[in-house]
């Protein structure tokens, strides 16, 4: 019954991609959201219910077999599903916030020429997306991360026409392509580490990468090999950062922003980028021998937490402020994890990112779908100078929006608030150990200033957008209207979720329990909340608000003078790290493209040119005799016929 | 020592042992050289009187060579008088200016292969042989002959391309095929096959050494040996007989498709 | 010591062969270099079958009915093309066909020489309802429908008149 589930979840979004693809090429256009919608419901009913039978069985994983994708002399890959209480969480997380999205998508693209494309595209994320948590394979695994990043790709390029849609899917596409790299060698090195083991000759190199056979290994290869594991994790560390938008590669998540917004929510807030996020957790096992890795994981996620809370804090476009925020909200994550380097934390500490992860996932997608409806009712304008105090307008949507933007500011007792907490409480737990201490007394202080700084620019969007002065963009035109009942559905879902998952989930220990099933992260010590951690976030999330609400009162247009100016200037231009990157990489590399293709055309072109002409010259020689008549050619055959009977008798 | 050679010989002992044997060397030369004493006195009858006494000479040479054949049975007589028709067929199929000459001349000589090859007991290819090459492919080459037919002679009826060379390619050709095969060893000259088939394994439990095939499968022309063909074909050659059944259809269409007028959207 | 009968047959294919070599080399009709074709493939079904029969066994009959099918699919197609051949060009000479020529070879133009050949006479049967045995055909026979029962009324009054 669990193996039907199981096969269900991703197989049902399948079948749904290709009723759409079909759709998309023949039949009706305008249906194509019914295959879509009805198999991501399936999905997320299967998920749910292989929560409920516990899938994950008494050992807490189990693998469902599928099928031997590939056996070449002693190489094999099978195709099975690893099902666990860790990806079962993020599975349901992946396939019910992709319903919710899928139904608010029906009215959002109605209209659009691609609507089947679309459907196709989605339907065909999730797919791989659950394939991707499913993976009992490191190369599997790896496959659908390359799947996830096609499917974003081609939503973000998805108005194609766009040169700026199609800027950023390319962007995103390269910069993802390096950091795949890393995961990729990581992958392969940690085939090849595996292959020095003692008793590595009874597996194929494929089923070393299993991670049941990795977690088994693991000891001896942490004594055998210590360096090459430290290598293995910062390999695989730069796969996870680049997916989930961490500096320095997280110059892409802003830009994709240019595809539909119910995309942005999907992929680009709630599931594809957490897809980093779920790869160090699952090989929190591996991690755990390599401190150092996780060391410069919370460095790296710390600075991406906080520049991009300070870029966020001075964007005029509500959804890149979201964008930012989101890739703010991943830093976090990363720092959680990386308490996990101080010895008997690392359990807690995934818990806490799993859990912040969960309630992100809620509310950074309420908080699209809202811009979505602020977007659908402006005509597309989305920039916050050209419009503000749609309280009236958009009523319903103004109530969601707060709900997710108080969640986001983590202010008690929304779903933000308990999960924030629970990372700033693990961050304390590790400031106190010897060797990591400081490191993290550092990070802690940077999680409450990012903290701060979320709620300023998270209270500054929203009364900027939905207080002050009613100002409706030209392109609206006469019908700036709330949004249908259909999109709204979703919406409350979700805001629901965001106000009840944190009290649920986080303080009744729920979560953590249900993770401890896991094998890998079986529970060793007890967590204690720590009272003044929760006290201080909660000023630091009203103070954050209020100062949001004062700086949204100042004009936007008008320019600073001095130090804060500059800030501004420097938040605009997104600390001229894109610039950086185009003239001290692109440019470079640019000129070089340049200069090969120069001596591809003159140097090897020419010579295949003057090489392709001596067949031609050889050709000249024999054409008079091609005269095309039959007679001819019987007779050069003929005499060739004689010569050979003669040769065969005079031999 | 080849056969070949035996008009080299001197020996007249050794001569008449080989020619008794080896008759086609000796009768079909003639015929050729028949051939082209008729050839060359038609030509010689415009070009003068030298080239009459050359054809002249050929015929004379012709009928000598001739009369030195006796063959020593029945079956060799009737053998050999099938061979020469066909050949002869074949010469006046050359040598004929009408075409409807040449294609009477080409229906000769194919009947007369198919007696020849009645007389090796394959009577089912020498009825398929006549029924579609005598039957069909004649008749059906003779209406397009007839419908392309003008009154008068065609300059590409009468007129040959290099006929001469043709000739030198033609003789080198023949002669190193009667060169091989007359050769000593150039064939085993056996009976024992070890390739067996499987329908020949069929009807050899019979056989005392299971190698060989009965005698009166080896010998005789009787029913037996098409029923053998039969069980062969469709039994160890069943693809190759599907895959000329298709070549069969296509080729059917194929001839249709050519054939229809070309409408007028075509042109 | 050779087997004759097979010796002799293999040198009678091969003259086959080389006749019908020849005749597809000289000859210039379509029709008559198909029909040389079909001759040489007539030898090499002797052939075969003469191994047939020295080595006992059916191999070289089934490849003989194999070359015999593709034989007559070759000719099938042959006529084919020959018939739609002659509605371009209404002729049947295989060197008015030279379209897939190179450019830069010249056109070969036949020098027209003295054709002084007798009118071709055909072999005829005589035309049905008419006495074999009298005069072939009488100079008003025409062969059209209808025609028929004048020539029987005319034969009717010269028997009454002899």
């Amino acid at each position: 019954m669990s193996s039907l589930f199981a096969w269900l979840v991703p197989l049902s979004p399948l079948v749904g991609c290709v009723l759409c693809a079909i759709l998309a090429f023949r039949g009706d256009k305008r249906i194509a959201h019914f295959p879509a919608i009805v198999s991501l419901v399936l999905s997320a009913l299967a998920s749910l219910c292989l929560v409920l039978y516990n899938a994950e069985g008494e050992t807490g994983t189990t693998t469902f077999e599928g099928y031997r994708y590939l056996h070449v002399g002693s190489l094999t890959l099978d195709i099975a599903l690893k099902v666990d209480t860790l990806c079962l969480t993020l599975l349901c997380i992946v396939t019910c916030i992709s319903t919710m999205i899928a139904i608010y998508s029906r009215d959002y693209m109605h209209d659009d020429p691609g609507y089947a494309r679309y459907f196709a595209v989605f339907c065909g994320f999730v797919f791989s997306m659950t394939m991707l948590v499913l993976s009992h394979n490191l190369l599997m695994m790896y496959a659908f991360w390359e799947g996830v990043g096609t499917c974003s790709y081609l939503l973000i390029g998805y108005w194609y026409r766009k040169p700026s849609a199609a800027r950023a899917a390319t962007k995103a596409f390269l910069v993802n392509r390096i950091a795949d790299c890393g995961f990729l060698f990581g992958i392969l090195l940690l085939g090849y580490a595996m292959g020095l083991l003692p008793d590595a000759a009874k597996d194929s190199y494929f089923a070393r990468l299993n991670f049941n056979s990795i977690f088994e290994a693991l000891p001896t290869l942490a004594s055998q090999h210590p360096d090459l594991l430290v290598w293995i994790g910062t390999l695989l560390m730069v796969g996870a950062i680049g997916k989930s938008a961490q500096f320095p590669f997280h110059v892409w998540l802003p830009d994709a922003m240019e595809g539909p917004t119910p995309v942005s929510a999907l992929i680009h807030a709630a599931t594809m980028v957490t897809a980093g996020v779920y790869l160090m957790a699952r090989l929190s096992p591996l991690m755990e021998y390599t401190p150092s890795v996780l060391s410069l994981v919370g460095w790296l996620g710390a600075i991406t937490a906080f520049i991009a809370a300070f870029m966020a804090l001075f964007q005029d476009d509500l959804k890149r402020v979201l964008a930012y925020s989101t890739v703010s909200q991943l830093g976090y994550l990363f720092m959680a994890l990386s308490a996990g380097s101080v010895k008997g934390l690392m359990v807690v500490a995934v818990t806490a990112a799993m859990f912040h992860l969960v309630t992100h996932a809620f509310f950074k997608a309420l908080l699209f779908l809202a811009a979505g409806n602020v977007m659908h009712a402006m005509g597309d304008v989305i920039d916050m100078r050209r419009f503000s105090g749609l309280k009236r307008i958009l009523p319903k949507t103004h109530i969601l929006f707060l709900i997710g933007a108080a969640a986001l500011a983590g202010l008690p007792p929304l779903a933000g608030f308990f999960s924030k907490d629970s990372i700033l409480a693990v961050l304390f737990d590790a400031s106190s150990d010897g060797e990591y201490g400081f490191q993290f007394k550092v990070l802690l202080g940077i999680g409450f200033l990012t903290a701060l700084m979320t709620a300023v620019y998270t209270a500054k969007a929203y009364f900027r957008t939905f207080h002050g002065e009613e100002l409706v963009p030209e392109e609206a035109g006469h019908h700036a209207h709330e949004s249908t009942q259909v999109m709204l559905a979703p919406m409350a879902v979700l805001a629901l979720g965001a106000v009840i998952v944190g009290g649920v989930l986080g303080p009744t220990q729920v979560l953590s329990n249900y993770l401890a099933k896991t094998p890998a992260l079986e529970s060793h010590g007890e967590h204690h909340e720590s009272v003044w951690i929760m006290v201080a976030s909660a000023i630091v999330g009203v103070l954050g608000c209020s100062l949001g609400f004062l700086l949204s009162k100042q004009d936007p247009n008008t320019k600073l003078q001095g130090f804060v100016g500059a800030l501004q200037d420097w938040g605009r231009e997104r600390l001229y790290i894109d610039w950086a990157y185009s003239k001290f990489i692109v440019l470079p590399l640019e000129l070089l493209a340049g200069a090969l293709a120069w001596l591809d055309t003159h140097l090897v072109d020419a010579l295949a040119m003057r090489v392709a002409d001596l067949p031609r010259i050889i050709g000249l020689l024999g054409q008079r005799n091609q005269n095309g008549r039959v007679p001819s050619y019987t007779f050069v055959t003929a005499v060739g016929v004689a010569l050979v009977a003669l040769w065969i008798v005079l031999r | 020592m080849n056969s070949l050679l035996i008009l080299a010989q001197t020996d007249p002992q050794l001569w008449a042992s080989r020619v008794t044997g080896t008759w086609s060397l000796t009768m079909l030369l003639p015929i050729l050289l028949g051939a082209a004493a008729y050839l060359i006195i038609q030509e010689g009858v415009t070009r003068g009187l030298r080239w009459v006494l050359l054809g002249v000479l050929c015929l004379i040479g012709s009928i000598g060579l001739a009369v030195t054949f006796i063959p020593t049975s029945l079956d060799a007589w009737i053998l050999f008088l099938f061979c020469s028709l066909a050949t002869g067929g074949g010469v006046a199929f050359l040598t004929a200016r009408e075409p409807v000459y040449a294609a009477l001349g080409f229906a000769t000589s194919v009947l007369s292969t198919c007696g020849v090859l009645f007389m090796q007991s394959a009577l089912f290819i020498a009825a398929a042989t006549m029924i579609v090459y005598a039957g069909a492919t004649i008749i059906i080459f003779l209406f397009v002959l007839m419908f392309a037919q003008q009154s008068e002679l065609r300059a590409y009826d009468v007129r040959l391309t290099n006929p001469y060379l043709a000739a030198a390619i033609g003789l080198i050709v023949m002669s190193s095929i009667a060169y091989c095969v007359t050769a000593d060893g150039a064939f085993p000259n056996t009976k024992r096959d070890t390739t067996r088939s499987l329908s020949e394994a069929m009807s050899m439990s019979s056989s005392p050494d299971g190698l060989t095939l009965p005698a009166e499968v080896l010998t005789s022309n009787t029913p037996q040996a098409t029923s053998g063909l039969g069980r062969s074909l469709y039994t160890d050659y069943l693809i190759a007989v599907e895959l000329a059944g298709t070549v069969l259809l296509v080729a059917t269409i194929g001839a249709i498709a050519l054939a229809t007028k070309p409408t007028a959207e075509a042109n | 010591m050779h087997d004759s009968t097979t010796q002799n047959l293999l040198v009678f294919a091969g003259l086959l062969f080389s006749v019908g070599l020849v005749g597809f080399l000289t000859r210039r009709s379509l029709i008559l270099m198909f029909l040389s074709l079909e001759m040489m493939l007539a030898g090499v079904s002797v052939n075969l079958i003469a191994f047939s029969k020295h080595y006992g066994n059916y191999q070289g009959q089934v490849l003989a009915i194999m070359v015999l099918s593709i034989a007559a699919c070759e000719a099938a197609i042959a006529l084919a093309l020959v018939v739609s051949l002659y509605r371009r060009k209404a002729t049947l000479d295989v060197k008015e066909w030279g379209d897939l020529s190179e450019t830069i070879v010249p056109k070969e133009v036949e020098t027209v020489g003295s054709m002084e050949t007798e009118a071709p006479s055909f072999p005829t049967l005589t035309p049905a309802g008419l006495d074999p045995l009298a005069d072939p055909v009488p100079s008003e026979f025409k062969a059209e429908l209808g025609a028929v029962p004048v020539i029987i009324d005319k034969k009717v009054e010269a028997s009454s008149n002899v």
